[in-house]
């Protein structure tokens, strides 16, 4: 049962990971991605090698698998932003970009075996360990998106032209959001590759990538903590949903449905959590029956 | 040297001229106006200023500085900072993070420092929200201060957005239509509000108006320019273009003789 509960845990933690970088670019700058699977594939693959051939610790390989993935990102991020793709565009040519990742690494055989993928990589991926990264993580994000960078971001989303006639580098901050989100996400590949233990080029799929964007718009675009509650809550939905068996994804289907249809602002809809606002919609009930009472 | 010097700019857009052949130049201080009926190319003028649009002849120079030569965004550190015509504010941001958009667009400290929330990051962002405070108390709107762009009234929104334009302390400000959908008092209201900005502002900024309503441009310009079907109609102070014929028959056309 501890081994269950701690599993959880675990893809939990690396969910959260991969849903910071993507609430930069997506929640923040307003670029949609269908493709980050990619940048967990391109993390995952390159700290494996660190690790497995090179004998470099847990914690440096995992910070090199996200460098590798930022540099990624700035590789594809140039041509994309600098030819103003945006909206459905990106999101497509992200999609091809994951597609090419799978690809290449399919083909490629020295040090990482083609389609067959690595086996026997060290379990790092402690429970403990790995939720300490994404807390880290979920307070990193925070903080950057409360400074100027990330209120620069959100001017994007809101209205590009503006931002940029006021002197904004609309062109930089994409690809800035865009290198910080494939960051993240190569993390987050190496913590997965270490906590299976074994990696295909087949492992982070699309759906992988729709699941992050789910959590993301789920969460609530322009909010850091509505994407990471709504990243804790996909993991585990396919878990708890088991009660009811063969049910289990129409279900999780039907919720994302009925979230979308009644929330379409997602949970949090650009606001953040916090205690005070918690103790304040209580008093705000309280404060309610108090004045029916009186009537 | 004038601060902006236009030569012989044409704009074209396949086989329509949207502007041809304009002459402009502006001195540091001024405020000029600009009219012309719809399509007359006052926007495309603006555009091509602020780098929009590229020209497909002609020169436009600022400050010395061949314009052609920058980005919108650069053009934008070089000192020209506009409004629009629809406007644009960051609609689901307060009225203070707008003006702080518009007092620093380059971020001035490193994304580590932003991360991990150092010191002089905090302060750095203490200084923009003080400095915007500032900006939003100089055209009276602090009490706004942490209302969503997006839900404050029109002529609110109208003045945050030059608010937010003039944070950027320009040496130009471009103002596109800012009296449009205004009614009477509002307008009055403006008109006033332009002229304290414009009097009172550290970089002896210099102002162009586009304007559709009348008294606006000829209560606050000593100078207007008319355009026509993309090309100067004439140039001139508000007397002297209120009873030029020429502009009466483009804003109103010319009296049809009647047969019979």
């Amino acid at each position: 049962m501890y081994q269950y509960l701690s599993g959880i845990l675990t893809v939990i933690a690396i969910n959260i990971t991969a849903v910071c970088g993507l609430t930069i670019l997506t929640g923040f700058t307003g670029m949609f991605s269908l493709g980050h699977a990619g940048f967990m594939s391109l993390g995952a693959y390159a700290s494996v090698i660190a690790i497995k051939y090179w004998h470099i610790p847990f914690l440096p390989a995992m910070v090199f698998g996200g460098l590798v993935a930022a540099l990624f990102g700035l590789i594809v991020g140039y041509p994309t932003m600098k030819g103003k793709m945006r909206g459905d565009t990106f999101a497509i040519a992200m999609l091809g970009f994951s597609e090419t990742v799978r690809l290449a690494l399919s083909n490629i055989y020295p040090y990482i075996n083609g389609a067959l993928g690595i086996s026997e990589i060290p379990r790092y991926s402690e429970a403990w360990l790995v939720s300490l990264i994404a807390v880290a993580c979920v307070y990193l994000t925070y903080r950057y998106t409360k400074s100027k960078h990330g209120r620069i971001a959100l001017s994007i989303r809101d209205e590009e032209t503006a931002a940029e006639l006021i002197g904004v580098n609309v062109t930089w901050e994409k690809i800035k959001s865009f290198m910080i989100s494939g960051f993240f996400c190569g993390m987050a590949g190496c913590m997965y590759a270490c906590y299976y233990t074994f990696i295909t080029p087949n492992t982070f799929s699309a759906t992988t990538s729709n699941n992050i964007l789910a959590a993301v718009v789920f969460g609530g675009m322009g909010s850091v903590t509505g994407p990471t509650i709504a990243a804790a809550v996909l993991a585990m939905l396919p878990e708890v949903l088991r009660i009811v068996q063969k049910w289990r994804l129409v279900l999780y289907g039907a919720l994302m449905i009925l979230v979308m249809l009644f929330k379409p602002e997602g949970l949090m809809g650009g606001k953040e959590f916090s205690m005070k606002a918690v103790v304040r919609f209580f008093r705000g009930l309280g404060g309610k029956k108090k004045t029916e009472v009186a009537q | 040297m004038s601060l902006l010097e236009i030569k012989n700019l044409t704009i074209q857009f396949g086989g329509l001229k949207a502007v041809s052949d304009v002459n402009l130049s502006l001195e540091a201080g001024q405020m000029i106006g600009l009219i012309g009926p719809n399509g007359a190319g006052k926007t495309t003028l603006f555009n091509a200023i602020t780098g929009v649009v590229p020209k497909t002849e002609g020169s436009l120079t600022f400050d010395g500085k061949d314009l052609s030569q920058y980005k919108p965004n650069q053009i934008a550190h070089l000192g020209i900072s506009r409004t629009f015509q629809n406007i644009r504010l960051f609609s689901k941001m307060t009225a203070e993070e707008n003006v702080a958009i518009g007092i620093n667009s380059m971020a001035d400290y490193g994304i580590i420092s932003a991360f991990l929330g150092l010191p002089n990051a905090r302060r750095k962002d203490k200084e923009t929200k003080e400095k915007a405070q500032e900006y939003l108390d100089r055209v009276n709107l602090l009490p706004y201060k942490d209302a969503i762009a997006g839900s404050l009234p029109y002529g609110i929104q109208r003045k945050l957005e030059i608010a937010r334009a003039i944070a950027t302390r320009p040496k130009l400000l471009l103002l596109d239509e800012p009296a449009a959908g205004m009614n009477n008092e509002e307008t009055l209201e403006l008109i006033t509000f332009i002229r304290e900005i414009h009097q009172n502002n550290e970089t002896n900024m210099a102002i162009i108006l586009i304007e559709h309503h009348l008294e606006v441009v000829m209560n606050l310009c000593s100078d207007i320019t008319v355009l026509n079907l993309g090309s100067v109609l004439t140039t001139g102070d508000p007397v002297k273009i209120q009873n030029d014929p020429a502009v009466i028959k483009a804003y109103i056309g010319e009296r049809r003789k009647r047969n019979g």
